[in-house]
């Protein structure tokens, strides 16, 4: 308990995790709070009201159907923080208990399991993710007779391949934790299998497998935001980071920055928070990984 | 050497062949089958029917695959199922713009990247360092797209210094062409130009406090030379994670394209996705799949070709 | 004039704020030709001193004291281009990192032949002419074919071989070894130690021969100097030392060394712990673990004096630092 304190307490000693942190922390409660936050309706149109620069109504102006764009950017973060939290908590319940146990039991699963990993990682994330949602088809997606929301469907799609990552980094963690001396002596002594694995090996892998996760957060914000902005994501009405920007593509040339500016905004500090945070806990809990390896998922 | 190079190629072909099976597989297990996409989901059950039969939809599946697949080996890609047009014509179009793109947009960020990284590993913790941090966070945190838009912005609306998208082609003047590439190139570079920097200063950094640059600095080598010898030592991984990069850079580079109107696969591929065509998607992935495994392959042997103890 | 004078060298690490010096006050020579050893614990400076002579200490780490004179040249006030053409030419230094001294990708041929063209002005013919008649010298057989081969298809001991090599390649006056087989099997060892003194014979090399391990500088060494907690405590003959040590430190060193003759029970450590830098108060570093400590070796640092000033082999006599020396 008290290394976990003193963990939190070496991240907020650093700038770099006190920003990131802030940031998150910032983020987070915009979305929870957002229904009491959001001074006007996300989806309220109002015609005469349509491409108003920011204004004291509007702090930061409206968009083509004169919906305030304060609004919809506290809302659009939901689905932003959805994709990238959740999807990393699939991840991460996945991919530890694939690394995890291959590292420990080995053999048949051992090979099984980490070829399957290999396979889902031997194409780049966002190109999966495009051809599935491709194929599969946008919106939610009716299976037999339950229907599957848009949201999940990506939410579940990113976990899954998230998986490889994720073990990936918890099966060299729990290799190397396996082989320590004081686990072979625990085992000597009659202990099975079982409470080693979770009780010995999972808490001490956990540490580069929260740096990554954590990193892969910020990747999750950026490719749901991908995602919606070639119209694969979040569909609208409903407002996204991302499909908010796809349709501001157009004022580009007409001069209503306010429509591009503040959703790219939003999008680039939450992600800098989650890296910011990341690169802490890896500076605090890995520190000898090089800082550029961990990102190169996407 | 040649076993290591035989032994990825199958892996990567192993690979090709999974995926290939696995979007395969997607694709006849949605409910709406593509004769409906394209007859209208009014279509009567004989329409449909002979539909299916004319396109050889009504076989089994792994039928169904096993001539898709011929096919494809021997070059003959298939037709769209929606304007039947033939796919390698498409690809023949678009294939050369995307590479185009990411080829400047690999070489921009190597151009950047590597002597930014030296020097920052040379000069620990002075200004260079810390903005080439800075500069690496926020690399990595802008969307792509996000920063593809504020640059059309600045350097084509405000500035007018670049065309604001579409293809310019090289008929049109190398000049002309060029310059259309930057912003584009900019847009998908940034973000490996963070991840390479900071890849070449950690090698760098590492090799400096090695023994053997030790000993070098002791035998009185000059500076000159001693550089060679440390980014000799230092090349592997930042290779290594170029490599990668570019095959990486094909997934972003579909968002660029479409941020910039750039006719390559994105168009292709996100207008099949827009008409359900499907056998257009799987060809269009699988080919990009094919040159990201490709670029793995290089990266792999590069790697081993740079080690002594590993070119056996 | 002595080929190596040291004079009073301090080297410290500023940390925290204030200098810690891990070198207070270090003076001794080396004449032309002669092999001087250089013995203590770790953490005793000796390493030190060897990076100080030839301005190698990694930042922060720096003189702060005192002078280093070659052939009367102080070396503590040249510029770095100097240094750089005596570092391989004039002094060279082999280092106890046999397995990864050596780069691993380059042929040892090129890195043989960069150390010769660093120095010389040849052509790479002559400058690879001189490799292999280097590596023969050190004792690789078939030189020439092996040229072109990588550091990993040399053992352990070869590799070090090979950076004695490049050590003397230039034939330089002084040859600094710091524990060169620390690393290595014992029976490599007595091989490196034979390669060394050969060397000294054929080329009249000066040699300071850096190691924690007395029998093997008896071996090879006419002199010694022992050091503890930064500062010389005695500095004489090897006979001397060995037989007839004044320095309660040099004697317990002496004693603690196992003899086959020993019986079950011998073995005398010294007790207590090394000190630490930084920590080490205005008396006698060794104060703490001396069976012979006065009150004055507790607040007063002995002088280094001269116990014997003319001893046959030691043209500097014996010097002995200590309130309460041996009888």
């Amino acid at each position: 308990m008290t290394s976990r304190l003193a963990m939190v307490g070496a991240i907020a000693r650093r700038p770099a995790g006190r920003a990131g942190g802030l940031i998150v922390c910032i983020v987070v409660l915009v979305a929870i709070a957002a229904p009491v936050l959001a001074p006007h309706d996300p989806l309220a149109v109002d015609l005469g009201a349509k491409l108003l620069p920011p204004s004291a109504a509007h702090w930061l102006g409206t968009d083509q159907d004169g919906r305030d764009i304060l609004s919809r950017l506290i809302w659009g973060a939901r689905p932003s923080l959805a994709v990238g939290l959740l999807a990393v908590v699939i991840g991460t319940l996945g991919g530890v208990t694939l690394g995890l146990t291959s590292a420990v039991i080995r053999g048949l699963w051992e090979q099984v399991a980490m070829r399957c990993m290999d396979g889902l990682a031997s194409i780049p994330l966002l190109i999966w993710a495009i051809a599935i949602v491709g194929i599969v088809g946008v919106g939610p997606v009716q299976l037999g007779g339950w229907t599957l929301p848009n949201e999940s469907k990506i939410v579940l799609l990113v976990g899954i391949l998230y998986m490889p990552p994720l073990a990936r980094v918890a099966y060299g963690a729990a290799l190397l934790e396996a082989r320590a001396d004081y686990v072979k002596a625990r085992r000597l002594q009659g202990a099975g299998l079982w409470p080693v694995m979770l009780g010995d090996v999972l808490p001490n892998s956990l540490s580069p497998v929260i740096v990554q996760a954590t990193l892969l957060i910020a990747v999750g914000i950026v490719v749901e935001a991908s995602l919606s902005f070639v119209g694969l994501g979040v569909e609208p009405p409903a407002p996204s980071w991302g499909n908010m920007l796809a349709d501001a593509r157009q004022f580009i040339y007409s001069g209503a920055w306010w429509t591009y500016v503040f959703p790219g905004l939003a999008i680039s500090i939450t992600v800098i928070g989650f890296n910011l945070l990341g690169d802490a806990l890896r500076d605090t809990l890995d520190p000898r990984k090089s800082a550029g390896a961990g990102r190169l998922v996407v | 050497m040649l076993w290591a190079f035989l032994n990825r190629l199958i892996g990567s072909v192993g690979v090709l062949v999974m995926v290939s099976m696995v979007l395969f597989a997607l694709v006849h297990a949605i409910p709406v089958s593509p004769a409906r996409v394209v007859l209208g989901m009014d279509a009567s059950e004989a329409d449909v029917a002979e539909f299916n039969h004319d396109n050889g939809l009504d076989r089994p599946v792994v039928a169904q695959y096993l001539s898709w697949a011929g096919n494809a080996l021997r070059g003959r890609l298939g037709r769209s199922l929606v304007d039947d047009t033939a796919i390698s014509r498409t690809l023949a179009q678009t294939l050369p713009v995307t590479v185009e793109l990411v080829l400047w947009a690999f070489l921009l960020a190597l151009a950047i990247s590597v002597p930014l990284g030296i020097v920052s590993a040379l000069y620990e913790d002075r200004w260079i360092d810390q903005s080439a941090r800075a500069i690496a966070t926020l690399g990595v945190s802008i969307p792509s797209f996000w920063l593809g838009l504020m640059l059309i912005s600045w350097g084509a609306i405000q500035l007018g210094w670049f065309p604001a998208g579409g293809n310019v082609p090289w008929t049109d003047g190398a000049a002309a062409h060029l310059r259309a590439m930057v912003l584009p190139a900019m847009a998908l570079g940034l973000y490996y130009v963070a991840i390479i920097s900071r890849m070449t200063r950690s090698s760098v950094s590492d090799v400096l406090l090695a023994d053997h640059v030790r000993v070098s600095r002791a035998m009185g080598l000059s500076r000159s030379r001693l550089m060679i010898y440390v980014l000799r030592n230092a090349l592997s991984p930042i290779v290594t994670v170029s490599a990668m990069s570019f095959g990486y850079m094909f997934g972003w580079a579909l968002i660029v394209e479409h941020v910039f109107n750039i006719a390559g696969m994105s168009r292709a591929l996100l207008n099949a996705i827009i008409r359900r065509d499907y056998i257009v998607i799987l060809d269009i992935v699988l080919v990009i799949t094919a040159l990201f495994l490709v670029a793995n392959l290089v990266a792999d042997m590069l790697y081993r070709l740079l080690d002594p103890r590993l070119a056996k | 004039m002595a080929l190596l004078e040291i004079d009073d060298l301090r080297v410290g690490f500023p940390i925290g704020g204030r200098m810690v010096e891990v070198v207070r006050g270090v003076s001794f020579t080396v004449e032309a030709g002669e092999a001087v050893g250089l013995v203590g614990e770790s953490g005793s400076g000796k390493s030190q001193t060897a990076l100080a002579i030839l301005r190698l200490l990694r930042p922060p780490g720096r003189i702060v004291g005192g002078s280093v004179r070659l052939n009367g040249q102080d070396l503590t006030q040249a510029d770095e281009p100097a240094m750089r053409r005596l570092r391989g030419g004039t002094i060279s230094i082999v280092f106890q990192d046999a397995l990864s001294g050596l780069n691993p990708v380059f042929p040892i041929g090129v890195q043989l032949t960069d150390v010769v063209r660093a120095h010389r002005r040849v052509s790479a013919r002559a400058a690879r002419d001189v490799a292999v008649e280097t590596l023969e010298l050190v004792g690789i057989r078939n030189a020439a074919e092996r040229l072109g081969q990588y550091p990993h298809q040399f053992s352990g001991g070869m590799r070090q071989r090979v950076l004695i090599a490049m050590a003397v390649a230039c034939r330089p006056r002084l040859l600094i070894a710091d524990e060169p087989t620390t690393a290595l099997d014992v029976t490599v060892q007595a091989q490196i130690v034979t390669l060394l003194h050969d060397l000294r014979r054929r080329l009249g090399l000066g040699l300071l021969f850096i190691t924690h391990n007395l029998d093997l500088m008896a071996q090879i060494c006419d002199r010694a100097i022992v050091l503890y907690g930064g500062m010389v405590m005695e500095d004489g003959p090897v006979g001397t030392l060995f037989d007839a040590p004044k320095q309660p430190y040099t004697r317990a060193l002496v004693e603690c060394v196992p003899r086959l003759s020993d019986r079950a029970g011998d073995l005398q450590p010294i007790l207590g712990a090394s000190p630490v830098p930084g920590e080490l108060g205005d008396g006698c570093p060794f104060g703490p673990r001396c069976a012979m400590r006065l009150d004055r070796c507790a607040t007063q640092r002995p002088p280094l004096v001269m116990w014997e000033a003319s001893v046959p082999g030691a043209p500097d006599g014996h010097r002995v630092a200590c309130w309460n020396p041996v009888p």
